[in-house]
């Protein structure tokens, strides 16, 4: 490449890029969302810039212009990775025709070499996805073309152009619904879009900036972990990781989907981790430890693990003995946390079923607690938004008059049980009463998030503490207790007259303690009640009413 | 639970249309070839006789196997965009259809040179 003037050595820029987007990986990789193709955006085009380093490095000192984009060209191809490395290593296909010709490199010869690049690209594809790495490529081009009809020096015009790779990143979300869904931006734009923000740096001499892509529609916890030991046709749930160079994934696959079922490769070449349901997990194995060196063997009989979770939860729930005659109204209520199910049957609910924000329960669950219930009617309290159209589901389905109490957090459940009059017998009445007293109930949870994010209280990085309210995130911070404190805030209006604790499973009761005694202090006007919920992931359930 | 009792049985040749459609959003294909290559010119597929260039076959076990026959742009790596593209047919069949898919098989009929 020839150099213009000022500027680094092409070999250089090249391997600053590729450094600037490994750093970057792993959280390019986050924002996949098709579970299959492409796992691994960020890996996969992080090593594809990797094989073009390395082709650049076997050029000797000082080598031509042309020498330098053959070596990007033939090594991107060669060590293209995954759909967006070809993508990638298309593009620099593109790239490289037009500057290897170009005896000088200034704005004109960026703009017509990315003009090129999309022209390579999209040759490559007849039904080109909007919303993906071609258009944020398409968006680049164009300002690096308007930079150029503007006089710029080539450093601005890549500025221009990297910074406009940001903003059509952003963008993606509005163009393929998946992301939108989702939450995230497209994961080739975004490594494109370091790519160039890492050539820019390098350009400059200034730190590599990543823009913030994140999507205000983030969804901020994570979506249930996948409870498959629910395989008639296999009895193992085989899982163990596999190291070894020279191990091809398309003939791990193979051999995998044909040694079971649900089967899921991850990983890249010496690592993969492996999951398959099958009867004969021997012979997996055996077949593997011929490739390589196998580790964190898990082998799980599912049939025993289903039956014995059925029988554990049974006795959990501790069913009321069949022979006592019905009550007029039953309640079946969802939550996890062996706390808040021993405060629910306690207030009187007759079935818990095992669920909440990260497990959302199945119609079949909910109507299989209601045929449970030693009672003539029954009310289902959901215990958080997302259930509730599954409790609405399963009370069509019920074997007996069922309604439902659309409560939204465990919290506004004690206290519509609290308002359920023991003698009551008619389900409209009783809902109501609980639905006026839950109504009352202000909840705040305390988490971690698992994702950036922005949201009514400002930008969030992945694993600071947050806190919701009605739905809606008030708080940022760093340690549980700040947040809790200021989330207090929040719930405690002038009218209410005692705030419940419950603490979370990981939550010591030491420092339960010192939660409690701080929020007496800040709001000496109500009464702080402290009790352990034990539930996961919320480390603090608050409510006042 | 709430849903009617009924089977649904979806015809092969619309597996073979999704498979079609999902391979043209696949990188690297430029289109899908008729199997037969007559006098060494693979055929590209008009967009309405993609089915032509997928070949859908029901297996002992219920699954089904899938023959793509592509022409891929030349310059790309032609095993890696094959790789992605029975990884995206695969992913579009089980989870639009919910069929297994036992195999898939990319038969590259052509490669296409750019036009410059």
């Amino acid at each position: 490449m020839n150099e213009p003037t000022g500027l680094p050595p092409a070999r250089q820029l090249i391997t600053a890029a590729a450094e600037a987007l490994k750093a970057q990986a792993d959280e390019v990789n986050r924002l996949n969302v098709f579970p299959v193709p492409d796992g691994d955006t960020g890996t996969n085009m992080s090593l594809t810039m990797d094989a073009v380093v390395a082709a650049i490095e076997r050029l000797g000192t000082s080598p031509s212009s042309a020498d330098t984009c053959a070596a990007v060209t033939k090594g991107s191809l060669m060590g293209a990775r995954g759909n967006s490395g070809v993508i990638l290593s298309q593009i620099l296909r593109g790239l490289c025709e037009v500057i290897a010709e170009s005896p000088v490199v200034n704005a004109k010869t960026l703009s017509a070499a990315l003009e090129r690049s999309v022209e390579v690209a999209f040759q490559a594809v007849r039904k080109p996805v909007e919303g993906t790495m071609l258009t944020v490529l398409k968006d680049t081009a164009a300002a690096a073309r308007g930079a150029a009809a503007n006089d710029e020096t080539v450093l601005d015009a890549l500025d221009i152009a990297a910074t406009e790779a940001f903003a059509s990143v952003k963008r993606t979300p509005e163009l393929l619904p998946v992301l939108k869904e989702n939450g995230v931006v497209d994961a080739g734009g975004f490594g494109l879009a370091i790519l160039l923000e890492g050539l820019v740096a390098a350009a400059s001499g200034t730190e590599v900036r990543v823009a913030d892509v994140s999507s205000a529609a983030a969804p901020l916890l994570n979506v249930a972990p996948v409870d498959d030991w629910d395989d008639a046709e296999y009895l193992y749930c085989t899982e163990f990781l596999l190291f070894g160079d020279g191990i091809e994934r398309p003939m791990l696959e193979q051999f995998v989907s044909a040694a079971g079922g649900s089967e899921l490769v991850v990983g890249d070449s010496g690592a993969y981790k492996i999951h398959v349901h099958t009867n004969d997990p021997a012979s997996v194995l055996a077949q593997m430890t011929s490739l390589g060196e196998v580790a964190d063997v898990h082998v799980n009989n599912m049939r025993r693990q289903q039956a014995e979770r059925d029988a554990k939860l049974k006795a959990e729930q501790g069913e009321a003995a069949p022979t006592s005659p019905p009550k007029p109204i039953g309640v079946v209520a969802v939550a996890s946390g062996s706390g808040l199910v021993e405060i629910l049957r306690s207030l009187g609910a007759d079935v818990i079923v095992n669920g909440g924000q990260t497990m959302n329960p199945s119609t079949k669950d909910i109507a299989d607690a209601i045929s449970r219930v030693n009672a003539e009617r029954v009310l289902v309290l959901p215990n958080n938004k997302n259930i509730v159209m599954a409790a609405n589901a399963a009370a069509t389905v019920a074997d007996r008059p069922v309604s439902v109490v659309p409560t939204h957090s465990v919290p506004e459940a004690f206290s519509a049980l609290l308002a359920l009059e023991p003698e009551q017998s008619d389900l409209r009445t009783a809902a109501e009463a609980m639905s006026e007293a839950a109504s009352r109930v202000k909840t705040g949870e305390v988490t971690t998030a698992v994702k950036r994010a922005t949201s009514k209280a400002g930008k969030i990085k992945s694993g600071q503490v947050i806190g919701i309210a009605a739905d809606e995130i008030e708080v940022i911070g760093d340690s549980v207790l700040t947040v809790a404190l200021e989330l207090s805030d929040f719930l405690v209006t002038p009218e209410a007259e005692m705030l419940t604790v419950l603490a979370g499973a990981d939550m010591s009761d030491a420092d339960l303690g010192e939660i409690t005694e701080k929020l007496q202090e800040r709001h000496p006007d109500v009464g702080v009640e402290a009790l352990r919920g034990e539930q996961p992931l919320y480390p603090v359930l608050m409510a006042a009413e | 639970m709430s849903r009617v009792a009924g089977t649904i049985n979806i015809a092969n040749d619309v597996l073979a249309d999704l498979a079609g459609y999902a391979a043209l959003e696949s990188y690297g294909v430029v289109g899908m070839a008729s199997p037969t290559v007559r006098e060494g010119v693979a055929q590209l597929l008009s967009k309405d006789k993609l089915r032509k260039g997928v070949k859908i076959d029901n297996d002992a076990e219920g699954s089904v196997t899938v023959d793509l026959y592509v022409v891929i742009e030349h310059g790309t790596q032609l095993v890696e965009v094959s790789h992605n593209l029975s990884e995206r047919v695969r992913y579009v069949l089980t989870s639009m259809a919910e069929v297994r898919v036992s195999r898939v098989d990319v038969h590259v009929q052509d490669i296409r040179v750019r036009t410059p």
